[in-house]
């Protein structure tokens, strides 16, 4: 059983006559790590976290149910246990003074007890690699820090699936190779993931399936080497940079066989092309 | 990184910072009665002393917590000197200056005096209590006095965007001076004036800031359960009771006899 479905998604923005998304299905299944690319990513994961239609006013029609349950049936607040959904920039998502007081947050709503709290705090900013900084002030942490804080944040309320938001838009290249290790990690630990990012490199190898929206309705729904491939064509697309090459390459070099995504498998594939210059 | 008063709460290195946050409103209250029930210097001077002694013995950061005293210096520099150039009792010289005369009178510059010390008063124990209550316990204190969360919380909210509205500021300030804007203006009022126009930004960067923290607080299940638990905890001591006996015992014993005209 899928742990996320989405049934027929249509949600149109007040004051626009074409709709955002239009009659979007799919499922996830669990532990299964899904990226998405294309227009309306963004309206996508406000449906997917509940906060269309609870929050965001537009006119949706569809269903978008989460680990058994429908987004329409339930309060916000108490979707935030099923899914957690980690934004862009995370000095919005740090609400508070210290680390400690930004990751348990979401379970003090909850009404979580202290004991309870103690335990999952440190187990969230063990996972993220915040270990032993409770104390630190939110604004003191680096952008790569803050983010993971921001998931541990979320993680600490143990929702069924994480939903990130471009989550290293806002960073630096150490900040996102930071994210990028984190949700590694948590991806073998079996965590549920949907993931707008537009750095291929990085996506590439975490996706197990890429979803792309054109014109606010799916167009592709593959695993990565068959997105790439499928998409080829589409200058909209970025294209992880070993595989840039492995394209551009393709037919004057006479290549066949599978496109490579990871930069391992690019070497693999082009190294025994490569013979360097005699002098 | 900028340091507020608050960062010494959270770093917790005094016994103050361990005090129950209503005794630190208390004193504040019991202070502030205290400046408005008398101008008398001895009592002002005392109760400035009381705190300055509460500084040194909380080993309280004195540099910081008395640093926006600077802020207040101008505001109580214009009380004396309109109070001096005003009142028309105890004249001790007057010229007169282009038809009109210009008085110095000494029981203006004592008055000015006076409310400057009040002002003053005022400040420290507002700066002290921000120096020493931990944001997140004064919210848990007043949900314990039946606040409700959303409306306590706000003070921790405002505090942690603070900073960023600052960052914001400077950055926008940057972006216009780079752009031939003259803000750096050694008249503090043309200054003031010139800063003014780039509020127009910050408040519209603030209102989109708003909406998306708004999701945020709601995706963190804000308001989810009205049995909403608490991590920090906050325990009145036996020091919380006397700090606040102390305190509310001086305000009641000022406040009689200033309605008495004892002072």
């Amino acid at each position: 059983m899928p742990i996320l479905s989405v049934r027929d998604l249509t949600f149109t923005y007040p004051g626009l006559t074409e709709p955002t998304l239009a009659g979007v299905s799919f499922d996830v299944e669990r532990g299964e790590c899904l990226a998405i690319f294309g227009a309306a990513k963004s309206t996508l994961c406000l449906c997917l976290a509940g906060a269309i239609p609870h929050l965001i006013s537009g006119r949706m029609e569809g269903e978008v149910i989460v680990d058994g349950v429908s987004t329409r049936a339930v309060r916000l607040p108490e979707l935030a246990t099923k899914v957690g959904m980690v934004l862009q920039d995370p000095e919005n998502t740090l609400f508070n003074l210290t680390l400690e007081g930004d990751v348990v947050f979401g379970m003090e709503n909850l009404g979580t007890p202290r004991e309870e709290m103690t335990a999952r705090l440190e187990e969230a900013l063990a996972l993220v690699g915040l270990s032993g900084l409770h104390g630190r002030m939110s604004q003191e942490l680096s952008g790569g820090q803050k983010q993971r804080a921001s998931v541990a944040a979320v993680l600490a309320m143990r929702p069924s699936i994480l939903i990130l938001d471009e989550p290293t838009r806002e960073l630096d290249p150490l900040g996102t190779e930071e994210v990028f290790d984190l949700l590694a990690s948590l991806k073998e630990r079996g965590t549920t993931i949907v993931i707008v990012e537009n750095d291929p490199d990085h996506v590439a190898p975490l996706a197990d399936r890429m979803l792309l929206l054109r014109e606010g309705r799916l167009a592709v729904l593959v695993p990565p080497r068959e997105f790439y491939a499928a998409v080829r064509d589409d200058p909209k697309i970025r294209f992880p940079q070993v595989t840039d090459l492995y394209l551009a390459l393709q037919q004057r070099a006479g290549l066949e066989g599978q496109i490579p995504i990871t930069l391992e498998e690019g070497i693999a594939i082009l190294g025994p092309l490569y013979q360097p210059a005699r002098h | 990184m900028a340091r507020f008063l608050y960062t010494f709460a959270l770093e917790d290195r005094s016994w103050a910072t361990h005090l129950h946050p209503m005794t630190m409103a208390t004193l504040a209250l019991s202070v502030a009665i205290i400046a408005f029930s008398t101008l008398h210097l001895g009592v002002m001077g005392a109760t400035l002393a009381a705190l300055l002694l509460f500084m040194a013995v909380g080993r309280l950061p004195t540099r910081s917590t008395l640093a926006p005293l600077v802020l207040i210096l101008p505001l109580c520099f214009f009380i004396t000197l309109i109070q001096t150039l005003a009142r028309p009792e105890g004249i001790v010289a007057s010229w007169s200056v282009a038809g009109r005369e210009i008085t110095i009178s000494a029981v203006g510059f004592i008055l000015g005096l006076r409310i400057t010390l009040r002002v003053v008063l005022l400040a420290v124990v507002l700066t002290i209590f921000f120096t020493v209550v931990h944001p997140a316990k004064f919210t848990k204190a007043l949900c314990d006095l039946r606040v409700p969360f959303k409306y306590a919380y706000s003070f921790t909210l405002a505090l942690r965007f603070l900073p960023l509205m600052l960052e914001e500021l400077a950055t926008i300030k940057n972006a216009q001076q780079s752009r031939g804007y003259d803000i750096d203006q050694r008249n503090p009022f043309l200054r003031v004036f010139r800063i003014f126009p780039l509020m127009v930004p910050l408040v519209l960067i603030a209102l989109r800031r708003a909406s998306t923290i708004a999701l945020a607080l709601d995706l963190r299940a804000f308001g989810a359960r009205p049995d909403r638990t608490f991590f920090v905890d906050v325990k009145r001591g036996p020091l919380d009771l006397g700090l606040r006996a102390v305190g509310l015992s001086a305000a009641a014993v000022v406040l009689i006899a200033a309605i008495a005209g004892w002072i």
